[in-house]
């Protein structure tokens, strides 16, 4: 049990999945915490940018295109999910967006061409940039970290600006927004397309890292319950709040590993540990570990 | 500045605004009252674009601005008060401000430039504001922590921070003290004196006729008094509205 910890493969990917869940987790607080809204097609982003980077990158595409393409392509889905939902009050675009959860992963199951449906796309490549190989696991890691770095300095920069102070304002009252001038219609659509965006960026590295995207339930209820949870926990609103909340709970994860359970056991004892945890959260401190005040829900 | 021709809105067989037209004249302070219920705040919605109208027109400016979007209108230089206060209560007392002025750099791309002057000039504009309705010192609380008197003078500063020339202030004097009252009170008229026209609604009669050069009378939706106030105060059809008819 101890060699399995000190595996240093083990530690490896462990911190591949962390890094990959906090940018995750941090654009969807873009949504959750900022614009104030229950956003619940975040997995759908993510998978877009997943299909389309290894789709793109699988076809001989340079890395840095398929990888920004498949942000790209999340952005996309972002937009159009956004225009028709984004004027609905909260709670009607937490269903219009499980709603799109539900349609790209029905679509990923059943469009057999392209994606291979349940059986998924095995051998996704790593890169290598300027003569550099990054197959390597350490080598990968390093990768992941410098591409969500920059991605969340982007997103850092953008909501500490004023941009990010008009999205505050939404949060927290929209009609006074409005009256103040303010297109918020505008500024949500925006947020949504960044948020998304980086949803499909994660998409990308998540692809290459385990080098096999698919199967039945992969981008599914599970992972969505699992960045939420990122979200909730770290808390909705704080930046560093998703990186500490990613960290937090892969660690609780993984943890489940070293219980003194069978094999079986882990898998559904991981799921209910994160859920009971969510529940502890929302009664005990619901504005998560760093998190500040969460009203949006009572609207 | 500003006429409401022959507006009418209805919820379901309710006539809150029936077929009223007024006008309110630049540079003067008109003051709105009427018992409640009278249409008053959906008079404000409407005129602010927060409601659409069934029939008639909004004209701001010589524009006809009835289809126009909230935001819109806000930009035209339109800014109001709400009767039950809508801060950004989560956000610092500052923030509330700088994110109403006029050249707040709030476009996406503008994060990326360096911008650090621009955004201190700004900062420095809203602490004059938070200074001149004397909460300044309270400026890097978050708004929820203000007393009730305080939101209320943040919010009224948040809509003068948007350079409006025109600003609509719902029950400015409602479950305030007096010496708050009379600071609110200056401060219009300060305003006022620098060129902003007003229509507040107000149920506090002697401030509102004090202060109101025009009083425009509702009941039912409907304009049914228009005059200075003491001609306001001797309308029969006024103190009807208020307390009913007299018995013959």
């Amino acid at each position: 049990m101890l060699a399995a910890i000190v595996n240093p493969g083990y530690i490896i990917g462990f911190l591949t999945n962390m890094v990959i869940f906090a940018l995750l987790g941090l654009s969807l607080n873009i949504i959750i915490g900022y614009i104030g809204y229950l956003n619940l097609g975040h997995v759908g982003f993510w998978a877009i940018g997943a299909y389309t980077y290894t789709l793109l990158l699988m076809n001989g595409t340079n890395y840095f295109v398929a990888l920004l393409a498949g942000g790209v392509a999340a952005g996309i889905s972002g937009l159009l999910l956004g225009i028709p939902t984004l004027k609905l009050k909260s709670h009607y675009i937490a269903i219009a967006s499980l709603g799109f959860t539900y349609i790209v992963y029905s679509l990923v199951i059943n469009l057999n061409d392209l994606t291979r449906g349940p059986l998924g796309i095995p051998g996704i490549p790593r890169p290598v940039i300027f003569g550099i190989d990054f197959s390597g696991d350490l080598a990968y890691l390093i990768l992941s970290i410098i591409i969500v770095s920059i991605s969340c300095l982007i997103i850092y920069i953008l909501l500490r600006s004023p941009w990010g102070r008009i999205l505050e304002t939404i949060r927290e009252d929209e009609i006074a927004s409005k009256s103040l001038g303010k297109n918020i219609f505008k500024y949500k659509i925006q947020a949504f397309i960044l948020s998304a965006f980086f949803a499909g960026i994660a998409g990308g590295i998540f692809a290459s890292f385990h080098e096999y995207i698919g199967g039945p339930g992969a981008f599914f209820l599970p992972q969505l319950l699992f960045i939420l949870s990122v979200v909730m926990m770290g808390g909705a609103g704080s930046f560093w709040g998703s990186i500490v909340g990613a960290a937090a709970l892969m660690t609780m994860y993984e943890a489940v590993r070293f219980l003194p359970i069978e094999a079986t056991l882990v898998g559904p004892t991981q799921q209910a540990s994160f859920a009971l945890v969510l529940i502890l959260i929302m009664i005990i401190h619901p504005r998560g570990i760093m998190g500040r005040k969460i009203k949006t829900f009572q609207k | 500045m500003l006429k409401v021709q022959n507006l009418h809105k209805a919820f379901g067989g309710v006539k809150a605004v029936n077929h009223c037209s007024f006008t309110v004249e630049k540079g003067s302070i008109t003051g709105m009252i009427g018992p409640n219920g009278a249409g008053k705040t959906t008079m404000f919605d409407l005129i602010t674009g927060l409601m659409e109208p069934d029939e008639g027109h909004i004209i701001i400016k010589g524009k006809n601005v009835t289809s126009h979007p909230a935001h819109k209108r806000a930009k035209m230089g339109i800014a109001r008060t709400f009767q039950a206060i809508r801060i950004f209560s989560e956000m610092k007392t500052l923030d509330n401000i700088v994110v109403a002025l006029k050249d707040h750099p709030e476009k996406m791309y503008q994060a990326f430039l360096p911008l650090k002057k621009k955004q201190k000039k700004i900062e420095e504009r809203a602490m004059e504001l938070l200074k001149d309705v004397g909460i300044a010192d309270k400026a890097h609380l978050n708004a929820a922590e203000l007393s009730f008197g305080q939101q209320k003078l943040l919010e009224i500063a948040r809509a003068v921070a948007t350079g409006a020339d025109l600003l609509l202030l719902d029950e400015p004097a409602a479950g305030i003290n007096l010496t708050l009252l009379n600071q609110i009170r200056d401060y219009i008229l300060k305003l006022n004196k620098e060129g902003k026209t007003f229509l507040i609604v107000e149920h506090n009669m002697p401030f509102i006729m004090g202060i109101s050069e025009k009083i425009i009378v509702l009941d039912y939706g409907q304009e049914i008094a228009v005059g200075t106030p003491e001609k306001i105060q001797n309308s029969d059809r006024v103190i009807e509205a208020y307390l009913g008819k007299k018995k013959e």
